[in-house]
């Protein structure tokens, strides 16, 4: 692990605890996704750091991705916040999310989405998400000193994007056990167009009461349903999550 | 059932065949070739024909676009020739989607074809080319769909950059050997133009397809390190422009003539900049 990777973790770590002794549910995550695809030059490695604290209907959720194996040079690549309040509407339960990521995939440029997304649980075999975002594009300050770039060009702004998530589950998300496929244009530090899907086949088990572990297999599929579809890349996803 | 349902049903499937004749869902789901190997035919074609290479005695010239023209109809795309050749267009760059991808239109398109020694032209395959098998058709024309060409002034020469973007993205190969041109090469070179039919910015509301984020990342980062001063895309049928560090990236409207927004692009290579104007059919 690089030193910086350390740091970062470190870092984390200490934040995490800090909230530890507060009365309310605190949950923490981390997962390892390695893959390749068409752009990332071999195989990458990427370890996520999640944490998530619910008090009453409101969770806050923060994250972070570090690279390990990858091209690129930054060793922390993403941060995102989460704050969601759940609601329910007669015996319709759901909750609405707004979501702040910053994906720093060169050390040139970033990208930040700002969005809002809505979810519900229910029927209990599925998850059902939809929201939308707004993505930028940007230059960092190194860059621009660097190649003599004016401020006034160093952003670029999207239209907004819809993001969805579909997942169907085996059994009713609350059991041990389980398995699901889902198809969605979002990740953690990733938002691809709509029109993007990825497919990933997920997998979970409750080793003990707090301590869940769980596998997914992502596929991506470049111009599937819309263009002329051809490979573009794959990556698994192994973590645990801990309940407090 | 009432007789409404049935005149919708039929509607509906008026219009589904329709669509077919143009989209093939066969390539939605899976391709006839991949990118890789769609390249290695293109490196090939490279490899047995020489460089293009085009050697003019002004400092200043003019290079003509257009994507998008989906032919069967050829009103559009010979407007666009005939104007290139009157007013001495250095080369045509033809950005993807020039036809349906039937072995047909690939033939009408043949035909409308100035010859090349009045008019360099240089095409790129777009997603409807690979339709139908059309890659086939469009290899046996063109021949390569990932090569670049060189225009020498008395005093500079400039680098003009063909991606096969038609599959929704450029695949591993053709990304390393972009990489390794632009290492290689760009720095010999006053101007570095890129032409691709998929855009790459979502500009505006529509449900055209982007590559994914992560090649797009990718080639953000290529087009600030490498200085590349433009990049014209099509794709998605409506004129966009906008910048990002030097890089000025050009959505194309489509030639097709059904369009009534048709246009092509001119792009002025002058001593101090690039500079461009959409002509409105």
């Amino acid at each position: 692990m690089k030193v910086n990777n350390l740091k970062y973790l470190l870092f984390t770590l200490i934040i995490l605890t800090s909230f530890y002794g507060v009365n309310a549910q605190l949950v923490l995550q981390t997962f390892i996704d390695i893959g390749e695809h068409n752009a990332s030059g071999g195989v990458y490695m990427k370890n996520i750091y999640r944490s998530s604290y619910q008090y009453h209907r409101y969770i806050f959720e923060a994250g972070m991705q570090l690279d390990i194996i990858s091209n690129n040079p930054n060793a922390l690549t993403g941060i995102d916040i989460t704050g969601s309040r759940g609601f329910l509407f007669k015996d319709f339960p759901f909750d609405i999310k707004g979501f702040f990521m910053l994906n720093r995939f060169s050390d040139l440029m970033y990208e930040t989405n700002w969005g809002a997304r809505i979810g519900t649980r229910k029927p209990e075999h599925f998850l059902f998400e939809l929201g939308t975002n707004f993505k930028t594009y940007t230059i960092n300050s190194i860059a621009r000193e660097e190649y003599n770039i004016n401020k006034v060009d160093s952003k670029l702004r999207e239209n907004f994007n819809l993001i969805y998530t579909i997942t169907a589950y085996l059994k009713p998300q609350n059991k041990d056990w389980n398995a699901g496929l889902s198809c969605t244009n979002i990740d953690y530090y990733i938002i691809n167009q709509s029109t993007n899907p990825v497919f990933n086949l997920q997998m979970k088990y409750k080793i003990k009461p707090n301590l869940t572990v769980y596998l997914d297999s992502w596929f991506k599929q470049a111009g599937i349903f819309n263009i002329y579809a051809n490979y573009f890349g794959y990556f698994i996803r192994g973590g645990l999550k801990w309940e407090l | 059932m009432g007789i409404i349902k049935i005149k919708m049903i039929l509607l509906s499937l008026l219009l589904i065949l329709s669509y077919c004749e143009k989209m093939e869902m066969r390539g939605f789901i899976t391709s006839y070739e991949n990118v890789n190997e769609r390249f290695d035919q293109s490196m090939e074609w490279n490899n047995r024909n020489s460089l293009s290479e085009i050697n003019i005695n002004q400092r200043t010239y003019t290079i003509y676009a257009m994507g998008d023209s989906h032919v069967g109809g050829t009103e559009n795309l010979d407007i666009f020739f005939n104007d290139a050749e009157d007013e001495k267009a250095t080369a045509v760059v033809m950005v993807g989607d020039l036809t349906t991808g039937h072995k047909d239109d690939y033939e009408v398109f043949s035909e409308h074809l100035p010859s090349s020694d009045s008019l360099m032209y240089f095409p790129i395959a777009g997603n409807h080319d690979l339709y139908f098998d059309g890659w086939n058709h469009y290899h046996s024309i063109f021949g390569s769909s990932t090569y670049f060409f060189v225009v020498n002034t008395p005093d500079e020469s400039d680098l003009f950059i063909c991606l096969d973007s038609g599959g929704g993205t450029l695949g591993d190969k053709q990304l390393d050997w972009f990489k390794k041109l632009l290492k290689t090469s760009r720095s010999s070179y006053r101007y570095c133009t890129i032409f691709t039919h998929n855009n790459l910015f979502r500009l505006r509301p529509t449900a055209t397809t982007n590559p994914f984020v992560e090649e797009i990342q990718v080639l953000l980062d290529l087009f600030i390190r490498h200085h590349v001063n433009m990049v014209v895309t099509a794709h998605d049928h409506k004129r966009n422009t906008d910048i990002l560090g030097k890089t000025t990236h050009i959505i194309m409207d489509a030639l097709q003539d059904e369009n009534d927004n048709a246009s092509y692009l001119k792009i002025f290579m002058n001593e101090e900049n690039i500079d461009y104007n959409f002509v409105k059919l």
